[in-house]
């Protein structure tokens, strides 16, 4: 995957992540969190992602940050699922948006970074009450993808 | 088995993750744990289909 992305740090087993957007509303530092929700060979994990606070240390995902970087910044999250299926497996990751808005976000995200993506990822969103390959234009409830 | 999870992250041909103690542990975070919980209970509801798996 040849994408621009943020040099990013990663806890040493490869569970949480760290970088910083660098725009005009300045230096945003962002997490990201990869959480077991289901076991199995391969299991399902979460990936929850956000601002840090730089006060209170806590993570915000309601907060539109719009530092002008949004493909920067989800090509370093996906680079994030690249280390972490390498350390832990090809293990199946979901992703929800905080809200409906956010969710369309990303859909839109992974439709213009699609042929970096799809070339290294299975990509599935669900709409309509079922599970489904990505389909651009279509708007999903959350994603899934897993390391082809 | 440490040295063999370094190992395999360099062994990428793309920019890969630098190991820093900087990196804050949000295992215990709760921000993360409710959002865990919402996939968890999304998945139960919305099993993802055998035919879509590979």
């Amino acid at each position: 995957m040849h994408l621009d992305c943020y040099q990013y740090l990663a806890k040493n087993d490869y569970y949480d992540y760290e970088f910083v957007s660098d725009g005009p509303k300045g230096k945003i530092r962002k997490a990201v969190r990869f959480t077991k929700v289901r076991d199995g060979n391969p299991g399902f994990y979460n990936l929850g992602f956000g601002d840090i606070d730089e006060i209170s240390d806590t993570i915000n995902d309601q907060v539109v940050t719009d530092n002008g970087d949004r493909d920067k910044v989800l090509a370093t999250v996906a680079l994030t699922v690249m280390d972490f299926t390498n350390i832990h497996g090809s293990h199946y990751i979901i992703a929800q948006g905080s809200s409906p808005s956010r969710t369309r976000l990303y859909q839109i995200g992974i439709s213009r970074l699609w042929n970096e993506i799809s070339a290294d990822f299975d990509v599935f969103g669900f709409a309509d009450n079922h599970w489904q390959a990505f389909q651009h234009n279509v708007n999903y409830e959350a994603f899934l993808v897993k390391r082809k | 088995m440490a040295s063999d999870k370094k190992l395999a992250v360099k062994e990428t041909p793309f920019n890969s993750a630098v190991v820093s103690d900087k990196v804050k542990d949000r295992g215990n975070d709760p921000f993360f744990i409710k959002k865990a919980e919402k996939a968890k209970e999304f998945l139960q509801k919305h099993p993802f289909p055998d035919h879509l798996k590979k």
